[in-house]
Formats: C-alpha cells, structure tokens, sequence
C-alpha cells in the first residue's frame, strides 16, 4: 500500500466482512487524503454501504484496521467515531420526521445550551447553504423528498466533519438539484474531505478529486477519471464480456 | 417562548388557588391529593416512555420500590420522614441503575417482557418475604411517623399541599428536561435512534440517564404514596400498576408534560363517576377510552398539540 503521508486522514489495512461466508469486503486497502472529494462506485452488491460502514463503525469488521485522523478506531464505537469526526448521511433518507428542520440541524451540531444565539446562527447558516432557510419551522416530514435529501446533507455539513460519507446522496433528485448538490459539494471540499458512494457517473465525473471502483467486495482500480474511464478491468466489471 | 413556561406554572398555580380558596370539597381534596402523587407517577413514566419512546410493562417495581424503602423502613428502623425520603430516592436510583443496565440490553418487545417479568420478580419478593413486608396486608404507618418539619402529614390540607410540592417539583423538572438539550436527544432517540447514533449520540448511555431518571422519579412518588397515605401494600406492586401510568400517560398525551396529569385526573373521575352509576363500572370506562384512542389518537393534550399547539412542551 502507499505509503501513510501527513495529509492522510484515513486509511484501512486489510479490513475485510464476512457475512455468514459471504465475503462482502475482501482485504481492502484504501487511503483517502484531507481535503479530498472520492468517489466510490462499483455495480450493485459491491459492499459501497458495508464498506462505509466498517469506517463509521455501523457493522463491525471481520478483521482489518481503520486509521483516522492518525489514530487506531478500529475498536471506537459508532458514537464514538462520530464524534472523532466522521459524518455519514444515509442511503435511505433518515432524518427526524416529527420534528422540524431546524431541530433536526441543532441535533446535529450538537451543542450543549447555553450558547443558542450561536446555534441559531450556525443552523440559519447552514439552511441558508442548502437553500431550507425559509423552512426552518415546518415539520421534515412535510418536506418533499428533494428537500428531505438536501436536510440530510445539511445534517452532515453541520456536523462539520473532518470526513463526510455521502451514500448515495442524488438518488431521487431532479436534474436542477442534482446541479446545485453539486455546486454544494465542491464548496465543502475546502473544509472537508467527501467520500461519496454515487452511481450518477455525471456527478461522479464533474466533482470527485478521485476514483474508486469496488467490485465483488475488491478495489479493482483507482485513479482519476481519465484513468477510471479508460481501465480496462472497470469497463468488464461495468459491461460485462 | 416564554408562553410554555406560563402554562406550566399557570397549572401549578390553578392547583394551589382551588385549595386556598377553598373551592375543593374534602372529598374532592383527598381525590386530587391522591391525583397529584399518582401523576408524580406519571411523569416518570412519561420520561421513558413518552420521550425516549421505551415502553416498560414493569413500573411497578420502581414505584414500589420508593414505597417500600421509605415504608419499611419508618416502620422497622423508625427512620423519620427525612430520613426515609433520602432513603427511597437513593434506593430508586440503585434499583434503576440495575433495571436499566440490564433491561437495555433488549429492545422493543424484549424490553417490554423484561421489565414485566423483573416487576414480577419484586412483586414475589414482597409476598414470599412478608415476614418483613407483610405481604398482600401490607403496613400501615401511623399517623405519629408522618411528621415532617413538625407538620402533620396525615392532616388533609398539609397532605394536598405537599403532594402539591412534590408535584410541581416534577412538572417543573420534567419541563426543564423537555425544554434542554438533553431532552431533545432522548426525542430524537424516541423518533429515530439510529439516526441518533449516527449523529453521534451515545445512545445507550441516553437510554439509561431515562431509565433513572424514569425509575427515580416514580420511586419519590411510591415514597410520597405511602407517607402521605400511611399505606404500604403488595398490590402497588401488581401489574395493574404497571399499567396505570401507561394509561394516564396515553390518555393524557404521551410526551407532553401536562399529559399525565391530565390523563390521571381523566382516568380517576371516570372510574369515580363510572362506579356510581353501576358495579360493572369497568365497561364504561373500557369504552371511555377507546373513544378516546379512537378520536385523540394522541391523547387529550397530545391532540391538541398536534392540531393547534405545536409549541407544547
């Protein structure tokens, strides 16, 4: 594997699921930088999700080591992990139904009270971003789904990750919020570094620094675009014989 | 968003006018004494299962808990009323720190069947021990060891004044947490925990701060039950007991603070008035509340919430 540079913020070694015999991560070494947008597709049944899930702790490893931030978590519980900087939004919107926009950001930020002026500030701030500012007060589940999406991703921005996994998160979405996703991710990239699980290969292509393409459990190729697109064993795993 | 605040101190403050003025009959002060200390009962439930969303079927052994701890041991060790209250708060935290610990390693109906079946356990307990508890007879504490501060607890206007205290002390507390940051989480544990987790959230750790807070709560309303009434009984450790306060919960609105209260006063006049009418008084009230789970889904006050005030705590 590459060597570990400082600008590193995650790396596994090995890290491999079994589950119940079926090898859905096989041996996987994976490096992603700070500051960094990834991109990681692969056909269906890849283990895109299970693989995210080792690193945020949601399923726990066969065996194998995550490193994040220059410290061994592979043995941190979930929380744990997320507290130590790693957001995840889900692939299957999950966010707090009955409860409005703006709690489920200040759930997110997670600030003890006492400071509500600056996480009111904080929350509009971040609303403000994904275009929900003037929906702050009304319940997410009134939400359309476009909307619910974007009041994910607003979750994850304001968790202010170091590192935040984005599963699948365009699925569903129009052509014209697709585009402003777009414009949203690349924003954050100065702040974050973005691991993003996509099967819209037009995102994929227009915002990832990089690419990783799992197939059967296996990284089969990484590289830039040009690489990707070009690689031989990519358009097999794709296309087929 | 002071107007949440005002209504909870405007109830408190209803409460202690119809005393002071004397609008209550004696009948109708003893009633709502007894009232007051059940809805203490209440509002612990209400914090697990109302906000955090844990149903247990096992309350009981926590409001007995506080009843027998101060019960035996004003009764055994002539502990005075002080030292008794201290007694059954420390002892509830105890017994809920152990409940939870263990009962949390389950959830959904798991959690349901546990916390019944360790409920069982300490009902069993009381009746196979009634050497020292007297069992299904129970003890009563004589009106000369319900003394606090030189009052006399087993005095009416003093007795509804401090399950008043008592109460308003819970509503006040119960209030603060729906109102925090902390309360906030265990709603978001209630609503979706994975989700929760994944925010970061030590989940589990939430669940048992609930529990003991939950347990707690309804072991001081145990202990008041039994000083202000001077009873001490087996059947508070019955299931039935365990199902009060989820009824008066349900009834009242399940995560809203004024809920059990409302439930508890709803529930106690129709069983009052239901028994005047017929010895078969349970049919009325078994339909009273499936009007009322048929049309307020929510519960009285949850309903309300829902169609009109979404601010209620």
């Amino acid at each position: 594997m590459d060597t570990i540079e400082k600008n590193t913020l995650l790396y596994t070694e090995n890290l491999s699921k079994n589950f119940q015999g079926i090898q859905a991560v096989k041996n996987v070494n994976f490096k992603i930088n700070k500051n960094e947008i990834r991109a990681l597709i692969g056909p269906n049944g890849a283990g895109k999700t299970t693989f995210v899930s080792l690193l945020c702790g949601r399923i726990k490893s066969t065996n194998g080591a995550v490193f994040f931030d220059g410290k061994d978590i592979s043995n941190f519980p979930v929380y744990k992990r997320i507290s130590g900087g790693i957001g995840y939004t889900f692939q299957i919107t999950s966010i707090f139904l009955n409860l409005t926009v703006y709690e489920n950001v200040a759930l997110a930020i997670k600030e003890e009270t006492g400071k509500t002026n600056s996480i009111d500030k904080e929350i509009s701030n971040v609303l403000d971003k994904v275009g929900l500012l003037d929906r702050v007060n009304q319940r997410s589940g009134d939400l359309s789904y476009g909307h619910q999406r974007l009041l994910e991703l607003a979750m994850g921005m304001a968790q202010r990750p170091k590192l935040l996994i984005l599963d699948e998160p365009t699925q569903g979405l129009s052509d014209p919020e697709i585009d402003n996703f777009k414009f949203l991710i690349k924003s954050l990239s100065s702040s974050t570094t973005v691991l993003l699980i996509e099967h819209n290969m037009d995102v994929v292509m227009s915002i990832a620094d990089k690419i990783s393409v799992l197939h059967f459990g296996e990284i089969i190729a990484e590289g830039d675009k040009k690489t990707i697109q070009n690689d031989p064993i990519v358009q097999k795993a794709y296309l087929g014989d | 968003m002071k107007r949440d605040l005002f209504i909870h101190l405007g109830a408190i403050a209803l409460l202690f006018l119809l005393e002071i003025l004397g609008i209550f009959s004696d009948y109708h002060q003893g009633n709502f004494a007894r009232i007051l200390v059940l809805t203490v009962y209440g509002i612990g439930y209400n914090v697990l299962f109302g906000y955090t969303g844990l149903l247990s079927l096992g309350h009981a052994l926590f409001f007995s808990a506080g009843l027998y701890a101060a019960g035996l041991s004003i009764y055994h060790l002539d502990y005075n009323v002080g030292q008794a209250l201290i007694l059954a708060f420390c002892f509830s935290v105890l017994v809920s720190l152990v409940i939870g610990y263990l009962a949390l390693r389950t959830v959904g109906v798991s959690f349901m069947i546990v916390t019944l079946m360790f409920s069982q356990i300490a009902y069993l307990c009381i009746l196979y021990f009634g050497g020292i508890t007297r069992g299904d007879e129970g003890i009563v504490i004589q009106q000369s060891s319900r003394v606090f501060l030189s009052l006399d607890l087993s005095d009416p206007t003093i007795r509804y004044y401090s399950a008043l205290t008592v109460f308003s002390f819970c509503l006040v507390f119960n209030l603060w947490i729906a109102r925090s940051s902390f309360g906030r989480v265990l709603i978001a544990i209630r609503e979706n925990s994975d989700r929760a987790l994944m925010l970061g959230y030590n989940v589990q750790l939430y669940k048992l701060l609930a529990v003991i807070i939950s347990g707690t709560i309804s072991g001081i309303a145990g202990a008041s039950y039994g000083i202000l009434f001077g009873y001490v009984g087996a059947s508070f450790a019955a299931v039935p007991y365990s199902i009060f306060p989820l009824l008066w919960v349900l009834l009242g609105g399940a995560g809203t603070v004024l809920g059990p209260l409302i439930g508890a006063i709803f529930m106690f006049y129709l069983i009052d008035y239901a028994s005047d009418v017929t010895d078969a008084y349970m049919i009325i009230v078994g339909i009273a509340l499936l009007l009322v789970t048929l049309f307020a889904r929510r519960g009285l006050l949850g309903e309300l919430r829902y169609r009109f005030f979404p601010w209620i705590p």
